[in-house]
């Protein structure tokens, strides 16, 4: 298995990946997946969770917008997908030191909305429909302390989050894409940051 | 873990896949001519056709019987 960076962009480690998908971490997970693909009527629309994160283990939750292209593509749900967001994303965690097995990547709308090319903004609609799927997923991840919220989206459902899960950590980070990395050279430190508080959340949580 | 996987249902998948992460063997049955999920054939034991009400009992009552 390779993870580096953009690895499933690799048609052969994308394979890899989906025989890791009957490990005991993610079966669940798996289950939950395809629960929501019948119920929505989609398939690879909805990608799978990555089995390289910590599945079911995970105590830290980072939710973001929605599935984009390459997560389509690839399948997963990944910081390994060949994408400059997930590449962001994979070397600001490795930067900071937080343990991925600890962590699990999801989206507030867990399915792609977009035109094929292009991702669109999620709407308040989406959210609101993606919102039972999370509160589902919440019951699944029985080590779970903290969840991230990445990106203006994603913080949309903050207050109510703290509100219903009041014994769960909540934080928040900027998006990683490209647009706001590249912007201006403090929004790197701005992320930086925002993961260092994750990472002294789970060392505290030891 | 014994799991009647003809057609989709809500929460079912889920259940499976804590079977397998809780070490706890999983048979898979299905009805003839339907085709039961890869993710579930992925983490079950044995997956077995069934034809009817009756081979339906026998194959329950193998599974049951048989030592884990």
């Amino acid at each position: 298995m390779i993870d580096i960076a953009k690895s499933l962009g690799n048609v052969q480690e994308r394979k890899n990946r989906i025989k890791l998908l009957d490990k005991k971490h993610v079966s669940p997970l798996v289950g939950f997946v395809e629960q929501i693909r019948n119920e929505r009527g989609l398939e690879k629309e909805i990608p799978d969770f990555d089995p390289l994160d910590g599945g079911v283990n995970a105590e830290c939750l980072f939710l973001l917008e929605a599935p984009g292209p390459q997560s389509v593509q690839s399948g997963f749900v990944s910081r390994n997908n060949p994408d400059e967001t997930a590449k962001n994303f994979f070397e600001f965690n490795q930067e900071v030191g937080i343990p991925r097995r600890k962590t699990i990547i999801w989206n507030i709308v867990p399915w792609y909305i977009g035109n094929g090319k292009r991702i669109r903004a999620a709407k308040k609609s989406d959210i609101q429909q993606g919102l039972p799927y999370l509160q589902q997923l919440l019951t699944l991840l029985p080590r779970l302390k903290i969840i991230v919220l990445v990106g203006k989206k994603a913080q949309t459902i903050k207050a109510e989050l703290a509100e219903q899960f009041r014994n769960l950590t909540i934080l928040t980070s900027p998006h990683p894409s490209p647009m706001f990395v590249n912007r201006k050279q403090q929004n790197r430190n701005i992320i930086f940051s925002s993961l260092r508080k994750v990472k002294d959340a789970l060392d505290q949580n030891k | 873990m014994v799991a009647e996987v003809s057609f989709s249902s809500t929460g079912l998948g889920i259940e499976i896949g804590w079977a397998n992460a809780l070490d706890i063997p999983v048979v898979c049955i299905h009805k003839s001519g339907t085709v039961p999920s890869t993710a579930i054939s992925g983490v079950s034991r044995e997956v077995i056709e069934c034809e009817g009400r009756e081979e339906l009992k026998r194959v329950v009552r193998e599974i049951v019987n048989k030592p884990t």
